[in-house]
């Protein structure tokens, strides 16, 4: 009798393997094997064509000296710092006041989720139209309002490029900040908030100790996103500056792309895709390991 | 009976019309011709008129798209049968030391292209064999609004002092006097193909190229030195060049804003369109040098080697390549084909005519940058932003230069 209910179980578990299998293929065939075949690649030198040469660690060591790499990591590491901490604080304040006043709420998240919905590709070219240096309707109007000296060429500045480029990227990524942590805001316990009122709490510290603790697990993977997302940003930049002027906006995708199919070393580059993908697995450990360490799930 | 004696036939038809659809063989073209697609369709069509055995299937790609892609298509063995790509050691060279492109020394030898300009040869060798057929002759010059120079009594310079004060005389109009975008990088590689041919002997730079003579030489700081840090401190550009595009540069000159640009023949379909007569001169060598236009191949048709059909390969390419059909070249894409253009064959705008006829009649340089590796193009690109932003001296370019030829 005990053993009806194991076979039963046993026999929903099989179901449930062979459902799952056609997803789990497709994650082998266009994830799994790349992902092996890129690490057996970063152990070789190979142009592209013919077989590859196996090197042994070569690529590795050449990664220590390799100053443009440097310099790459660290614009990925401003990125991952400006780009993740500006739009989730303007994220959460925003998405906290929609939250306080519903009314016209729905009309506002549109608004500023509308962005996330436009293609990379698009942004980048209507942003580039926006910083150009003869055309482009900042410096216009920068001229128009007599601040004329401060319309430089934002993407063809060195100490400008990245920032400029930035900027856009926050823009279009603040919609899914807002509408996402919104949607974490719907689980705070209004009740809370009101007792935390009544107690005396001002709209700081509410914010900061009753709201924040609520809306955690959220947060938490809005973080995670967006710093995953700082290491691998390709597209923007790549539309925008293709990595210039003079490597001023180089990332470590970018940088990747032109070693592999610009220079055809197809051996360096999988080395420099094995960092990127190393460092943003362990930016990503290391914030979860952080907010499970401040108490969050 | 009848409606059964009908049936037969029409089942005979069927398979007849089968039978001569499957002879026809179906050869894979891939080309960059994305902006004159419409022009290189024409010339397709009127091969498989002339060929009803050939079934052209042709795809075009960008050429930024091409070069990324191509090895990995040609390696799998999937890749076109006859496609069009950079020549020179870097590119189709590559390609041949691998083993992926067939050689064409029995379809040069058979007579079929011995109309084709013997110079471009040297582009498609490699260890000695010729790989492809180098295409689209484009040369560098300073193009100009003819209409603007009249109306301020100015003309062509001849002399380099002359193109300085050239510069001089249209700022102080108020006009931006050469338009420059360099936000991608290669347009730089153009001006100091202008000025590295106008300052360095032909063989020397030649050399140069082969990676036999150091680029970091006086001379070669000089062309830097003129072509980018004295032209733009001395105003002759628009401002904000690193942030301008190659676009917004042949923008400005089209809508009148700036009175030069510094470009390739191939811009000719779009400067045609400008509201005002275009004209062109070659940059004048400074004093020393002599003015030698960069000249060179867009790029030339490969034949894969893994084509099961190399000999409807060639009669496709003998078509392209024929003097008959120059006018789909000429007029339908503003292309020169590597061979003299007999002009009454060819129905061309007078600047397109002007163009050929200084082809065929002047001194031609070499245009660096289809010539160099990958990795010494790099070293252009980033640096001469660099430099133009003031953040690399001339000298430390050409060091960085040689560097890269080094590797």
């Amino acid at each position: 009798m005990a053993r009806a209910p194991r076979s039963r179980l046993q026999a929903r578990q099989r179901a449930g393997f062979w459902f799952v299998l056609p997803a789990l293929v497709v994650y082998l065939v266009f994830f799994g094997l790349p992902f092996a075949a890129t690490i057996w690649l970063s152990f070789t030198e190979w142009s592209g064509v013919g077989v590859p040469h196996f090197t042994g660690p070569a690529n590795y060591i050449r990664l220590s000296q390799d100053q443009a790499m440097w310099a790459a990591l660290g614009n990925n590491m401003i990125w991952v710092v400006i780009g993740t901490v500006t739009p989730i604080f303007i994220g959460i304040i925003l998405a906290v006041m929609l939250w306080s006043n519903a009314r016209g709420s729905m009309v506002y998240r549109t608004i500023y989720f509308l962005p996330v919905v436009l293609s990379p590709v698009v942004i980048g070219i209507i942003w580039s139209w926006i910083y150009n240096p003869l055309f482009g309707l900042l410096n216009t109007g920068l001229r128009t309002i007599g601040l004329g000296s401060w319309a430089v060429g934002w993407l063809g500045e060195s100490e400008t490029a990245l920032y400029a480029v930035l900027v856009t990227a926050i823009w279009s990524y603040l919609g899914f900040c807002i509408v996402v942590l919104f949607a974490g805001l719907q689980k705070v316990d209004p009740e809370l908030v009101a007792a935390a009122r009544v107690d005396g709490a001002n709209s700081q510290q509410r914010f900061r100790h009753v709201i924040v603790p609520q809306i955690r697990p959220v947060l938490t993977m809005v973080i995670v996103y967006t710093v995953i997302g700082g290491f691998n940003v390709f597209d923007v930049v790549w539309v925008m500056t293709q990595g210039g002027p003079n490597n001023a906006t180089e990332v470590i995708a970018t940088y990747t792309y032109e070693v592999a199919f610009r220079a055809n070393n197809y051996g360096y580059g999988a080395t420099l895709s094995m960092v990127m993908s190393v460092v943003a697995l362990l930016a990503a450990w290391a914030t979860m390991r952080m907010r499970r360490a401040e108490g969050g799930r | 009976m009848v409606r059964l004696t009908m049936l037969a036939a029409a089942g005979l038809f069927t398979v007849c019309a089968t039978g001569a659809l499957a002879q026809a063989t179906t050869l894979r073209v891939l080309d960059t011709f994305t902006e004159t697609s419409d022009g290189m369709d024409a010339l397709v069509a009127a091969f498989e008129e002339a060929n009803p055995d050939i079934d052209v299937q042709r795809d075009v790609q960008a050429v930024d798209d091409m070069r990324p892609t191509i090895q990995t298509a040609l390696n799998s063995g999937t890749g076109p049968d006859v496609f069009y790509y950079d020549t020179g050691p870097g590119f189709g060279g590559v390609l041949a030391k691998a083993g992926l492109v067939r050689p064409l020394d029995d379809f040069y030898a058979s007579g079929a292209l011995d109309h084709i300009y013997p110079w471009t040869h040297e582009r498609v060798t490699f260890d000695g064999k010729l790989y492809g057929i180098g295409h689209a002759v484009e040369f560098l010059s300073v193009y100009y609004n003819a209409d603007l120079f009249k109306e301020h009594g100015l003309s062509a310079p001849t002399t380099y002092q002359e193109f300085l004060g050239l510069c001089e005389s249209l700022k102080n109009e108020g006009m931006i006097p050469i338009a420059f975008g360099n936000a991608q990088g290669w347009p730089a590689f153009h001006t100091f193909s202008l000025y590295a041919n106008n300052m360095i002997p032909q063989d020397r730079l030649k050399a140069m190229i082969a990676g036999e003579e150091s680029w970091d030489t006086p001379e070669i700081v000089g062309a830097i030195q003129a072509g980018f840090v004295d032209l733009d401190k001395n105003g002759c550009f628009n401002p904000s060049v690193n942030a301008a595009s190659y676009d917004d540069a042949i923008a400005l000159f089209t809508s009148g804003m700036a009175a030069m640009v510094m470009t390739g023949s191939w811009i000719i379909p779009t400067l045609q369109e400008a509201p005002f007569n275009v004209d062109f001169f070659f940059l004048p060598a400074p004093e020393g040098g002599t003015t030698t236009p960069p000249a060179g191949l867009s790029s030339g048709y490969f034949v894969s080697a893994a084509t099961q059909h190399p000999e409807e390969a060639e009669r496709f390419l003998k078509f392209l390549f024929d003097p008959a059909n120059a006018n789909y070249w000429v007029e339908g894409m503003s292309v020169i084909p590597p061979y003299i253009v007999d002009p009454a064959t060819v129905t061309a705008s007078p600047l397109m005519g002007r163009t050929m006829q200084a082809l065929s009649s002047d001194t031609m340089g070499l245009n660096i940058d289809v010539l160099t590796p990958e990795a010494f193009n790099t070293v252009m690109q980033d640096g001469f932003q660099a430099v133009l932003a003031g953040d690399r001296t001339p000298a430390e370019e050409a060091t960085a230069l040689q560097a890269a030829m080094g590797q």
